[in-house]
């Protein structure tokens, strides 16, 4: 099984959530993390294959009108329940951080066509390339 | 006028589009706007930006300016354009970036053409599509593939989201040598060369 760093996972879902229409479910996309940890904790014995779609089913069950960022938070494998709830936060800081960041941007100052979505994906880049250290602790 | 041409022409879209104001702004004067809506007051989103002081009497007009040159490119055979490419990109880096091996990638992006006929807005198609890709390739997680799916097909009529799955699907198989290179590629590279083909693309367009 292909391990996915639940860092990398958060900035990519934070980048998709970015290109969304809809994102007033933010509060249950991080909730995900914490979902597909206990999920994992579960004694499923022979049928530990069905955990990850089970997971991704769940985290859009409910009538989420943006689900790809909860289906990339629920593709780790969180090694403990803290670590889940670090990366639903994580989550979290990163739109908050990127929403204001994006607002700071002096627009007059950037071109037309890196306005917008470019900008807010190279704020999330950023903001990936400047957490790296915290992740590896 | 075409339901295509209508993505990409909403005022919610064009004034983020602009760089005049940010998705969060965008839900909060919708939200203003509803409850305006139960008052019985019916109120242009344009201007509830305006009254919240996001944007001024200039990037009002220049919204309906740019509004109206759409639509009139949109009746022009041809003169359609993709309003939205950052949609299909990141649908198309979502995969490359999570899915370390050639075969996973490119299982994705079956997914994805394959989704574009039978699952399109469906999250939960989009799962049982994943799982399927997983069991075909061991490897492939199934939300990974997933998640690309209902990245592409967040928005949009049925007829765009198709097309924008189509092209999530080319560029992720375009991508499917990447992990044979001798450097590890990381979320990073796959961000930053989101957001240059993103500008690219406007700039050409």
């Amino acid at each position: 099984m292909i391990e996915i760093a639940a860092l990398d996972a958060v900035f990519l879902a934070a980048a998709v959530t970015l290109t969304a229409d809809r994102r007033g479910e933010l509060r249950w996309v991080a909730l995900v993390p914490l979902l597909a940890a206990v999920a994992a904790l579960a004694p499923a014995g022979a049928y530990a294959y069905l955990v990850p779609p089970v997971v991704a089913l769940l985290a859009t069950a409910p009538p989420v009108r943006a689900p790809a960022p909860a289906l990339v938070l629920a593709a780790p494998a969180y090694g403990s329940l803290v670590a889940a709830v670090t990366a639903g936060a994580a989550y979290l800081a990163a739109i908050w951080l990127a929403d204001g960041l994006d607002r700071r941007i002096e627009q007059r100052g950037v071109s037309a066509s890196w306005r917008g979505a470019p900008a807010r994906l190279l704020v999330i880049a950023a903001l990936y390339a400047a957490l790296q250290p915290v992740g590896h602790l | 006028m075409h339901d295509d041409a209508a993505e990409g022409l909403r005022v919610r879209d064009l004034v983020v589009e602009l760089g005049f104001v940010t998705r969060a702004d965008v839900e909060l004067a919708l939200e203003v706007q509803e409850e305006l809506h139960e008052q019985g007051e019916h109120a242009h989103l344009l201007d509830v930006l305006e009254d919240l002081g996001l944007i001024d009497e200039r990037q009002h007009d220049q919204v309906l300016l740019h509004q109206d040159m759409r639509l009139v490119l949109a009746e022009i055979p041809g003169g359609r354009r993709d309003h939205r490419p950052e949609r299909w990109i990141v649908a198309a880096v979502v995969p490359a970036a999570l899915i370390p091996s050639t075969l996973g990638i490119l299982a994705a992006a079956a997914v994805l053409a394959l989704g574009a006929v039978i699952a399109a807005g469906s999250p939960r198609r989009w799962v049982a599509l994943g799982w399927l890709a997983a069991i075909g390739v061991p490897g492939v997680p199934p939300a990974a593939a997933a998640a690309a799916g209902a990245t592409g097909s967040a928005t949009g009529s049925a007829r765009s989201r198709a097309t924008a799955l189509l092209r999530a699907a080319a560029l992720t198989a375009a991508l499917a040598p990447l992990p044979l290179l001798p450097v590890a590629l990381t979320p990073l590279h796959y961000l930053v060369a989101a957001a240059a083909l993103v500008a690219a693309l406007r700039r050409w367009s």
